[in-house]
């Protein structure tokens, strides 16, 4: 049975697919993390976010728990829902267009879904293949992606008409940075600060590996004193509203290895 | 007197001492004539917002906050005309009020707008909580 924290699925090394989920697709594979990892070596960006330390990451959790005022809140209030990639080996698309749909509902303006399938097409022409958010979030910061209807879900060859271009410029990621994917601390200050981050995680399931959206913060232990040790990264997860919580869960143990994290920190605003 | 006259006469001291009889109390004084509906942009520092003051990050991550802006700012393209960005040169909004006064000065990152579409009302550092965001707002919003 799957462990469930303030009612949403816990995916840690016990997670199964439930039923019904057979068929989603995950599609995710690692960039050149996977030598670094192996390697050891130290991740040489330095951060352009404020790092907080590990008691204002807490306190800062209990907060928005309390008062509902997560980025996935703001969302809620507008009837922004997560995104489904249906069969599609694109999650690793589908994390990244639902963080700039995040950052769009925060930052005020109309709020359409926005199209995974566009830039999917850009990075792969037809093939229905994993790939890397951090590969997807260049992709969109310099393309964009359009309005989802106008390149709706399970189209993956896209006739790129000129419209089809000018309304991918009018959505694009206008600032964005990659962390190391070991640094918990530094991907948790981004969160607490409304700040989504996509994320890698290589062992998803048996069958491979999935990308996801963290957009909230959970805590594992609900009795007794909170400490940074109990938070857990809250997941906006691309197999549709059906899965989990509303489309989300919570990450735990093995789930929560990263080989990839990149923060999406502001996007473009269109009425279009 | 024409009879005509004299009704003509009669109806209007009829009228007037109607409105005497009905005219409004004495209230406080009335507030600023043009309240309208508004634009309002606030602007942070992206990379620091967790060195707010914690008043400060909960106006900026309030969803309360951002319903009461939805019943006061205008209605462009169906939403709101309300903007929480960061305030960085990679400003990118194809409502042109908005571009207009994010153009505009500002002595600081964390700033707040507030305009009726053509000029801008307010300009200065960005309040210090949810309720003086509100306060502000209110006197020019309807």
């Amino acid at each position: 049975m799957t462990k469930l924290i303030d009612g949403y699925p816990v995916v840690d090394e016990n997670y199964a697919r439930p039923a019904g989920f057979e068929g989603h697709g995950t599609g995710y594979v690692a960039r050149d993390y996977q030598a670094f990892l192996l390697n050891g070596a130290a991740f040489t960006q330095a951060p352009t976010i404020k790092r907080l330390t590990e008691q204002e990451i807490l306190e800062i959790a209990i907060e928005k728990t309390a008062k509902r005022t997560w980025i996935t809140d703001l969302c809620d209030r507008v009837g922004s829902i997560v995104k489904d990639q249906k069969q599609a080996e694109y999650c690793w698309i589908h994390a990244p267009v639902r963080g700039m749909e995040c950052i769009r509902v925060a930052q005020g303006g109309p709020h359409p879904p926005l199209s995974a399938f566009y830039p999917a097409w850009l990075i792969k022409h037809g093939q229905n293949t994993g790939g890397s958010g951090i590969q997807g979030i260049h992709t969109l910061a310099d393309h964009g992606t359009c309005v989802e209807a106008m390149v709706p879900p399970m189209t993956f060859h896209v006739n790129v008409t000129p419209e089809i271009t000018a309304n991918g410029n009018l959505h694009k990621i206008e600032v964005y940075e990659e962390f190391d994917p070991a640094d918990t601390q530094l991907q948790m200050s981004s969160v607490c600060q409304d700040e989504p981050y996509s994320v890698g995680i290589p062992y998803w399931s048996p069958d491979g590996g999935h990308e996801v959206l963290v957009s909230f913060l959970a805590f594992a232990n609900t009795s007794g004193k909170p400490t940074f040790g109990d938070l857990r990264e809250g997941i906006d997860n691309s197999w549709g509203v059906g899965w989990g919580k509303n489309g989300r869960g919570v990450l735990s143990g093995s789930k929560r290895k990263f080989d990839e994290a990149g923060r999406i920190a502001a996007i473009s605003q269109s009425i279009a | 007197m024409q009879p005509a006259h004299k009704f003509l006469l009669l109806s209007f001291i009829g009228i007037a001492a109607y409105a005497f009889v009905h005219r409004p109390a004495a209230g406080p004084e009335p507030g600023p004539l043009f309240k309208s509906a508004v634009y309002v942009l606030d602007t942070y520092d992206v990379d620091n917002k967790g060195s707010l003051p914690d008043a400060q990050q909960e106006l900026l991550d309030s969803p309360t906050y951002r319903a009461w802006l939805d019943g006061v700012c205008v209605k462009e393209a169906a939403a709101p005309a309300w903007r929480i960005v960061p305030s960085a040169e990679q400003f990118n909004d194809d409502q042109p009020e908005f571009k207009r006064l994010m153009a505009e000065p500002r002595t600081g990152a964390n700033w707040q707008y507030v305009s009726d579409g053509k000029k801008t009302l307010s300009s200065g550092p960005l309040p210090a909580s949810e309720a003086d965001a509100e306060a502000l707002i209110g006197k020019y919003a309807k």
